[in-house]
C-alpha cells in the first residue's frame, strides 16, 4: 500500500511540478524494440515494468546514473519525479520482492553510453548534451 | 534406605506399579514442550542469522549501489533458511517514523510486519545503516511449523507409552490377584481376631504357596495366644483382686496420715527453686486457709508469711542460696480470716531427678498453741520470779528444788543454802507445833493448804510471819511430784491486828452508846407515822365530803341566782292558762343530764327551721331568740310539735319559756343537792364501817354512761359556762364496781381538770370510752398545762401536790389511784401540749 502511494507520489509529482524536463535528459537505448517513445512507455520502463521487451523479448537491463554521476539529480527528477535516495529506495524495494532485475548504476554518462551499446537490450538516461559526443543518432530514443 | 524399603509393605505394590506410568505421562506430557523451547531457540538463532545477512546484503547494495546484493542475499535466505516472510522498515530519524519499504515474499502490510503476534509468529529484527537511508530488517517464521516439527519427532513415543499402559495395568491386576489381595484378606482375619479378643480363630488354608503357608502360621499363633491370653486372664482376675485390697488399704492408710497429719496440725510441702512454684498437702492447705486456686508461685509464698520473718525465709528458698537445712519458728498469716499464727517450719534441700532441678521438701507444723502455753508459762515464772510474794517448789520429799528472790531476800539465805534443805530450816523454837502437825497431816493426804499463819526465823535471827498456801503437785497416777508453796510476808499486818484489837474496844463502846440514842430515835418514829396514817385517813374523809358539799353549795348559790332571775321577769303578769302549760311543759319535760355544744347548735337549728315554717308572723331575731328558748327547755322540733305550736301562740312566750327554764334548773340543782348529801352520808356511813371494819360497800354493775353523767351534771352549770365539752360514752357499757368509789374516781378526775384549764382562754374536755384488747378505757382529755415528766411518776402519790399554794390538798389522785386498783384496773397519763389525758382501763364486765 505504501509502496502505491509513493508511486502515485511519484507521478503526481511529474505531472505538476516540471522545472526540469525532457530536454534536459536523454534516453540511449540498445536493440529495446523502440523507436519512438511515448513518455509513459519510457517511464514504465524505467519503472521496472517490463523484465523483457515486448518486441524483442531482449531481456531489459535498465541503466542508471549512480549517485556519484552529474546527470544523477536530473534522471531522478525527470523520470522519477524525485531525489536520488527515493530512487535507490524504490529499486531497492522491487529488487527485495523479486519484482525486477536490479539496475545497473554507473557514475558517468559516458560509462552508461558505453554500457548501452555493448549491451543488447540495454535503457539508460543521460544529460541531453552527453547526445553531442556520439554520432549513432538511432542510439538514442525520442520521446514524444 | 535400608530402612525405607524394609517399611513398604505389600500394599505399597501398588503405587509402585502406577509410578512409571505417572512418569511416563509426565515425559509425554513435558519432553515435547522442552523439545518446543529448544527449537524455538534454535529456530530464532537461525532467523537472526537469515535477518543480519539481509541486513548486511541491504547495507552493501545501497552502498555500492549494486542491488544485485540484495537479490543475491534473498535468493541465499530462501535457499538456507525457512521462514514466512522478511520485511525491510525504514525508520525515518527526522520524524521518528517508520515505514515498510518491502516484504519478501510481497504482500504483507506494514502493520502485519510491525506489531506480528507472538503467538502465531516467531520472528527476530536485524538493524542495517546505509548512505541514504536506515531501518530494520525483520524476519519472521510460523510457530505452527514447530508444533508440527515437535509432533513429527515425538511420534514415536507416544506409541511406546500406548502400547506401556495396557502392560503396566495388566502388571498391576496380576500383582493385586496374586498378591496384595490374599495377603489383605489374612490381615484382615488377624486383626478381626485381634478386634474380637480372640475369639475369632483363622481358618487353615489349602493353598500351597506362600501366603497359603503364612496363614496357616498366623492361625497357630492366634490359638496359642488364645490358650496363653486364657491362663493371663485367670492371672490378672487374681492380680485385680489384690490391687484391689491393697488399694482399699493404702487409701485407709492415707486416711489415717491425713487425719493424724491434721491432729499434729503437720502440713507438708515441696519448692522447685528453679521455677519457684511450691506444692502443698491437704492439712498444710486448711492450715493456712488457701484454695486449690491459690498462686502456688513466689509471690504466693510471700503473701504467707509475715513481713518480719519474710527476707529470712525467702532468702533461703532462692537458688543460690547454699544452706541446705533450715529450721524455724516464724509467724504465717492465715488467708481465710488474716490472722498471724506461729509455725515450725523446717525444709530441706535436695536434688529431684537431674542435677540441675533442687528443691526443698520439709514440714509446717502449727505451734501456736505450744507458743501461748510457753508465753504463759514464761509470764507466770516471771510472776513467781519477781512476785513479792515467797515462793517455794519442792519435790515429793519436801526437799526444796528452787525458791524465788523475794524469799531469800525475807530470809537472807543463799539459793545455795536453802536448796537440798527441808522448809524445817526456816522453823524454830516459837513455832507453833500444832500449825506443823497439822500441815503435816493435810500435805499426808494430799489436800491443799490455804491461809495458815506460821512464824519463822530467818538467817540473821529475825522473826517473821507467814500466811502459807501449799499446792501438792499430782502426776497422771494422781501421785505426788512436788509441792509449791506461796508465803505472804504477814508481820506487818500482824503488828497492825495487835493495834486493832486496842482500837476495836474503844468503839464497840461507842457502838453500844449510839445503838442506845438510836431506839429512843426509832420509837419517836413510830410515834409520827402513827399520827400520819390518823392524819392521812382524816384527809380522805375531808376531801369525799368536799366535793358533794361545794356541790350542794354551788347549787344553792345558783338556786338563789335563778330565783332571783324569776322575780325579775315578773311572774304574776302570766295569766292561769299560761301557768298551766308551764306545769304541763315542766312535768312532761325532763331535761337530760348532760348535752353537749354541738348537739345544742344542730337543735337550735332544726328548731329555727321549724318555726320558719310555721309563719308565725314573728321577725327572723325573735325567732331566733325563740329557738334558743325552746332548745333550752329541752322542747325539740318534731318531738314536741304540738307543745311547741301551742306555746308560741302565746304573747308571752319568751317570759314562759324563760320561766321554764328556771324551774327546770331548779328541779336539777334540787336533783344534784340530794344526790351530794346522799354521797356525804354514804362517805360518813363508810368510815364508821371502816372504824368497826365493816365491808358495807355494795360491788355491781355500773353504767358508765349514768355514772359519769352524773358526775357532769354536778359540775354541769360550771362547766357549760366556760368549757367546750364532748362526751362519747357508749350508754349500754358497764363495769363491776362500787358506784360511789366510781362517782369518786371521775369526780376528781374533772375537778382536776377543771382546775388545770383554769388560766386558760380555750378550755376543752372530752370524756369518751373505748376497747381494747378485751378492756374498757375511759379517758378523759384536756388541754391544759403539760404535766412535766419528772412530774409523772409522783402525781400519784399521797400527798403530792402541784397545787398547793392553789389549796390542794395532794390526795385527789392518790385516791384515783387506790379506786382504780380496787377496781382491778390500771391508769396512765399522757402529756403533750395542747392535750393532757387520763387512760383508766377495767377488765371487760358485760355489755347490755
Amino acid at each position: 500500500m505504501k509502496l502505491n502511494l509513493t508511486i502515485f507520489f511519484l507521478f503526481s509529482c511529474f505531472v505538476s511540478f516540471g522545472q526540469t524536463s525532457m530536454k534536459d535528459i536523454a534516453v540511449v537505448q540498445n536493440k529495446t524494440g523502440f523507436i519512438n517513445g511515448r513518455m509513459k512507455d519510457v517511464q514504465d520502463v524505467f519503472l521496472g515494468k517490463y523484465s523483457r521487451w515486448p518486441v524483442t523479448k531482449e531481456q531489459t537491463t535498465i541503466v542508471l546514473p549512480s549517485s556519484k554521476c552529474a546527470s544523477a539529480n536530473t534522471t531522478a527528477s525527470v523520470i522519477y519525479k524525485t531525489s536520488v535516495k527515493e530512487m535507490q529506495k524504490y529499486w531497492l524495494s522491487l529488487v527485495f520482492q523479486g519484482r525486477a532485475n536490479p539496475p545497473v548504476f554507473l557514475d558517468s554518462d559516458a560509462e552508461i553510453i558505453a554500457y548501452v551499446l555493448k549491451t543488447p537490450g540495454a535503457i539508460g538516461v543521460v544529460a541531453a548534451e552527453s547526445r553531442k559526443t556520439v554520432d549513432n543518432k538511432y542510439l538514442f530514443l525520442f520521446v514524444e | 534406605m535400608r530402612n525405607f524399603f524394609h517399611s513398604i509393605t505389600f500394599r505399597f505394590w501398588i503405587p509402585f506399579a502406577i509410578l512409571p506410568v505417572v512418569i511416563l505421562s509426565v515425559v509425554a506430557y513435558y519432553y515435547p514442550q522442552e523439545q518446543k523451547r529448544v527449537l524455538v531457540e534454535r529456530k530464532r538463532q537461525a532467523l537472526r542469522e537469515a535477518a543480519q545477512t539481509v541486513a548486511l546484503g541491504v547495507e552493501l547494495s545501497v552502498d555500492f549501489e549494486d542491488l544485485n546484493g540484495v537479490k543475491k542475499t534473498i535468493e541465499f535466505i530462501k535457499k538456507n533458511s525457512d521462514f514466512n516472510f522478511v520485511g525491510v522498515i525504514i525508520r525515518d530519524s527526522a520524524t521518528k517514523t517508520e515505514q515498510l519499504l518491502a516484504t519478501f515474499p510481497e504482500g504483507k502490510s506494514f502493520k502485519e510486519v510491525s506489531i506480528v503476534d507472538s503467538s502465531v509468529f516467531i520472528f527476530q529484527d536485524f538493524p542495517f545503516k546505509s548512505k541514504y537511508f536506515s531501518g530494520y530488517i525483520r524476519v519472521a517464521e510460523d510457530l505452527q511449523k514447530i508444533d508440527e516439527e515437535v509432533k513429527r519427532i515425538n511420534k514415536p513415543v507416544y506409541l511406546f507409552i500406548l502400547i506401556s499402559l495396557p502392560f503396566f495395568l495388566t502388571l498391576l491386576l496380576l500383582i493385586s490377584r496374586t498378591l496384595t489381595r490374599p495377603l489383605l484378606k489374612l490381615t484382615n482375619l488377624v486383626r478381626q481376631s485381634k478386634e474380637k479378643i480372640l475369639d475369632q480363630t483363622i481358618p487353615l488354608s489349602d493353598s500351597k504357596s506362600e501366603i497359603g503357608e503364612l496363614q496357616n502360621v498366623f492361625a497357630e499363633l492366634v490359638e496359642t495366644i488364645q490358650y496363653k491370653n486364657k491362663e493371663n486372664v485367670a492371672i490378672l482376675n487374681n492380680q485385680e483382686l489384690l490391687v484391689k485390697a491393697r488399694t482399699l488399704e493404702l487409701e485407709q492408710a492415707r486416711e489415717k496420715l491425713i487425719i493424724s497429719q491434721r491432729r499434729a496440725k503437720l502440713g507438708h510441702y515441696e519448692v522447685d527453686l528453679s521455677s519457684g512454684n511450691w506444692e502443698s498437702s491437704q492439712t498444710l492447705d486448711e492450715m493456712l486457709g488457701i484454695e486449690n486456686n491459690y498462686p502456688r508461685s513466689g509471690s504466693g509464698m510471700e503473701n504467707l508469711i509475715i513481713p518480719e520473718f519474710r527476707d529470712e525465709i525467702l532468702s533461703f528458698f532462692r537458688k543460690d542460696n547454699s544452706e541446705t537445712f533450715l529450721e524455724k519458728e516464724i509467724q504465717l498469716v492465715h488467708q481465710g480470716n488474716g490472722d498471724s499464727f506461729w509455725v515450725k517450719l523446717v525444709g530441706e534441700k535436695k536434688y529431684a531427678g537431674s542435677r540441675n532441678n533442687l528443691i526443698v521438701t520439709g514440714i509446717i507444723q502449727n505451734i501456736s498453741e505450744q507458743k501461748k502455753y510457753q508465753e504463759e508459762i514464761q509470764r507466770l515464772s516471771y510472776v513467781a520470779e519477781y512476785t513479792s510474794n515467797c515462793v517455794i517448789i519442792a519435790d515429793k520429799t519436801k526437799k526444796i528444788i528452787w525458791v524465788n528472790n523475794s524469799l531469800l531476800k525475807l530470809t537472807g539465805y543463799q539459793q545455795e543454802e536453802v536448796i537440798g534443805n527441808t522448809p524445817a530450816m526456816f522453823q524454830f523454837e516459837k513455832t507453833d507445833l500444832n500449825t506443823i502437825s497439822y500441815i503435816n497431816s493435810k500435805l499426808a493426804n494430799h489436800e491443799i493448804i490455804s491461809k495458815v499463819e506460821i512464824l519463822n526465823r530467818g538467817k540473821n535471827g529475825n522473826e517473821y510471819w507467814l500466811e502459807l498456801n501449799i499446792v501438792p503437785i499430782l502426776n497422771v497416777k494422781k501421785e505426788v511430784s512436788g509441792y509449791i508453796a506461796v508465803e505472804t510476808d504477814i508481820t506487818l499486818r500482824k503488828q497492825y491486828e495487835e493495834g486493832l484489837r486496842s482500837i476495836n474496844k474503844n468503839l464497840e463502846k461507842r457502838v453500844q452508846e449510839s445503838v442506845d440514842a438510836n431506839i429512843k430515835l426509832s420509837r419517836a418514829v413510830n410515834d409520827y407515822e402513827k399520827m400520819a396514817a390518823i392524819g392521812e385517813m382524816a384527809a380522805g374523809v375531808a376531801h369525799d365530803l368536799n366535793t358533794p358539799m361545794s356541790t350542794i353549795m354551788v347549787g344553792a348559790e345558783t338556786l338563789q341566782y335563778v330565783i332571783s332571775q324569776i322575780f325579775e321577769d315578773e311572774i304574776s303578769s302570766l295569766s292561769n292558762e299560761e301557768w298551766q302549760i308551764i306545769r304541763q311543759v315542766v312535768q312532761h319535760i325532763k331535761p337530760e343530764s348532760f348535752i353537749t355544744g354541738m348537739q345544742l347548735r344542730n337543735e337550735k337549728s332544726e328548731m329555727l327551721v321549724f318555726l320558719n315554717q310555721q309563719h308565725t308572723g314573728k321577725s327572723e331575731e325573735t325567732l331566733k331568740k325563740l329557738s334558743d328558748l325552746l332548745v333550752k327547755c329541752r322542747l325539740l322540733a318534731g318531738k314536741e310539735n304540738d307543745l311547741i305550736l301551742r306555746l308560741i301562740s302565746f304573747v308571752h312566750v319568751e317570759r314562759m319559756l324563760r320561766m321554764i327554764e328556771h324551774i327546770q334548773t331548779i328541779n336539777t340543782i334540787i336533783t344534784t343537792i340530794t344526790g351530794s348529801v346522799g354521797k356525804s352520808t354514804s362517805v360518813i356511813k363508810n368510815l364508821r364501817s371502816y372504824i368497826k371494819n365493816e365491808e358495807t360497800e355494795q360491788w355491781q354493775p355500773v353504767f358508765l354512761y349514768e355514772n359519769i353523767s352524773s358526775v357532769l351534771n354536778m359540775f354541769g352549770y360550771d362547766l357549760l359556762q366556760s368549757h367546750q365539752v364532748s362526751v362519747s360514752i357508749e350508754k349500754h357499757v358497764s363495769i363491776e364496781g362500787s358506784e360511789i368509789k366510781l362517782f369518786q374516781l371521775w369526780s376528781n378526775l374533772i375537778k382536776n381538770a377543771i382546775e388545770a384549764m383554769k388560766d386558760q382562754e380555750n378550755k376543752q374536755l372530752s370524756v369518751y370510752t373505748a376497747h381494747k384488747e378485751g378492756k374498757i378505757i375511759v379517758s378523759f382529755e384536756n388541754n391544759g398545762p403539760v404535766i412535766p415528766a419528772g412530774d409523772l411518776d409522783k402525781i400519784f402519790k399521797l400527798f403530792y401536790s402541784t397545787k398547793e399554794k392553789q389549796g390542794g390538798s395532794g390526795l385527789g389522785l392518790s385516791i384515783v389511784k387506790r379506786i382504780v386498783q380496787e377496781h382491778r384496773g390500771s391508769i396512765e397519763v399522757v402529756s403533750i401540749p395542747d392535750k393532757t389525758s387520763f387512760n383508766i382501763s377495767f377488765p371487760s364486765s358485760k355489755t347490755h
